[in-house]
């Protein structure tokens, strides 16, 4: 309970070291959700709403194995890939946001991808066929099967999200957890806890469970019950 | 207009439509009918391009002319009833006539009093007829309906009948419907196809086929249906 009062106190104290860590967190998670919807999304919509293919039941089948890769596993490859010996080690990006952002990406997208494909592939038929019959352009197919699927969506960018901002083992593993640069509230939680350090570790705990409180609580506003669109 | 050759489509290794040929001439109002399984859907899903046979060919032969395909369990777009109809309208109409376009079409299957209703939430003889409402809300040339009222009450079955009968008048439509009523095809259709096992077991004038028919089985379909 005293912790607890002292983790208050330092949310409320302005630390400049927290509000830093909760600056990189959003900015890490936030990223790697946009660009992980922006690729995952529209694939994500093309699985879904297409009609069997030569090679999708495999195509599904991986994607769903890499929807649970471990996180270390994805963090060791984009450490690999940017390592000062690795293919795009030139780009001088090993411990920093964005090798942050890229290893979230490689975890993210699979799962925005899967996902989407699932909830798309429900309603697509029907309303596919319905669409067909009408002879809409592909431009109001692919519209209308945003605005049907809407709710089910904004859930998958929170799922993609909940991820990026709960993920600890890629981020250490590439972020290298430096202070003032590349650390996060999960690998801050882990550090401070192994140095006995709890109020500052309940601190990030409960800033990060505001956090993802707050965006859920702002993303149920999307999901409302507008349905006119045009 | 449509010309159907050698068609065959198998579901794994049973045929479910085998039809060697089946001519639709310009204007003609066919209606399709035949126990469930004996292929009337699938034969309207190969003419309007949404599945293709296994065999045979479909050929539409004239010029301009697209199929326009209402099938049995049509989709009402997450969006109010007016907004479906808007967004079938073409870009390139005017607001006066889309607006025309709209109000004619509400009154004619009165869907006026469901205009703000979201199309998702309708019931399944009102998702009918707006599903309808967006195939007639623009002139067509060749209509297929896959039982465009098997969910209607006795009300919404005659708006349909009559919308359809009115349409097909005005824009000299060519109409290829599925109907599990024969009373439906005799109001609707001048040339009435009975399908059994997915060939066709009869073909010929309404009147003549449904209250006369030629085949053992022929007799013993309008038998159950007490034509």
């Amino acid at each position: 309970m005293n912790a607890f009062k002292q983790a208050m106190s330092l949310v409320f104290s302005l630390d400049k070291e927290l509000w830093h860590i909760i600056g990189v967190t959003l900015r890490m998670s936030l990223s790697s959700t946009a660009i992980s919807c922006i690729i995952g999304i529209p694939l994500g919509v093309f699985l879904g709403s297409s009609r069997r293919f030569r090679g999708k039941a495999l195509l599904m089948r991986i994607l769903h194995t890499l929807m649970g890769l471990p996180p270390v596993v994805a963090g060791l490859l984009v450490f690999l890939l940017l390592s000062h010996s690795g293919p795009l080690g030139s780009l001088k990006l090993l411990f920093s946001v964005e090798a942050m952002v890229i290893a979230q990406c490689v975890l993210i997208i699979p799962i925005v991808i899967g996902l989407c494909a699932s909830v798309i592939g429900i309603n697509a038929p029907r309303l596919l066929e319905t669409a067909n019959g009408l002879r809409l352009p592909r431009t109001s197919k692919t519209k209308l099967l945003l605005i049907e699927n809407k709710v089910p969506l904004v859930s998958v960018v929170l799922t993609g999200f909940g991820r990026a901002i709960s993920e600890v083992g890629a981020v250490s593993l590439v972020g290298g957890n430096i202070q003032f640069k590349t650390r996060v509230m999960t690998t801050a939680i882990m550090l401070e806890t192994n140095k006995g350090n709890f109020e500052f570790a309940i601190a990030l705990g409960f800033l990060l469970i505001m956090i993802a409180f707050i965006i859920n609580f702002a993303a149920s506003f999307l999901k409302g019950n507008s349905y006119d669109y045009y | 207009m449509i010309t159907i050759n050698a068609i065959k489509k198998y579901a794994g290794k049973r045929c479910i439509v085998n039809i060697p040929h089946l001519t639709i001439k310009e204007n003609e109002c066919v209606a399709l009918i035949g126990a469930n399984g004996s292929g009337k859907t699938t034969l309207l899903r190969i003419i309007a391009g949404t599945i293709e046979a296994d065999e045979g060919k479909v050929t539409i032969d004239s010029p301009g002319i697209h199929p326009y395909y209402m099938p049995q369990i049509s989709f009402g777009f997450a969006m109010s009833v007016l907004n479906n109809l808007k967004t079938v309208l073409p870009k390139d109409m005017s607001k006066d006539e889309k607006q025309k376009a709209i109000s004619d079409v509400l009154k004619l299957l009165d869907l006026e009093p469901l205009a703000k209703k979201v199309g998702s939430k309708l019931s399944g003889g009102e998702t009918q007829r707006m599903a309808l409402a967006r195939l007639l809300i623009t002139p067509k040339k060749l209509l297929l309906l896959d039982e465009p009222s098997s969910a209607a009450d006795i009300k919404g079955i005659d708006l349909i009948e009559t919308a359809l009968i009115e349409f097909c008048k005005k824009n000299e439509t060519t109409l290829v419907m599925a109907t599990h009523s024969p009373k439906q095809a005799l109001n609707i259709a001048t040339r009435v196809i009975l399908l059994q096992g997915g060939e066709i077991a009869e073909s010929g004038a309404p009147e003549e086929l449904l209250k006369n028919p030629q085949t053992e089985w022929g007799k013993q379909f309008m038998e159950h249906w007490r034509v």
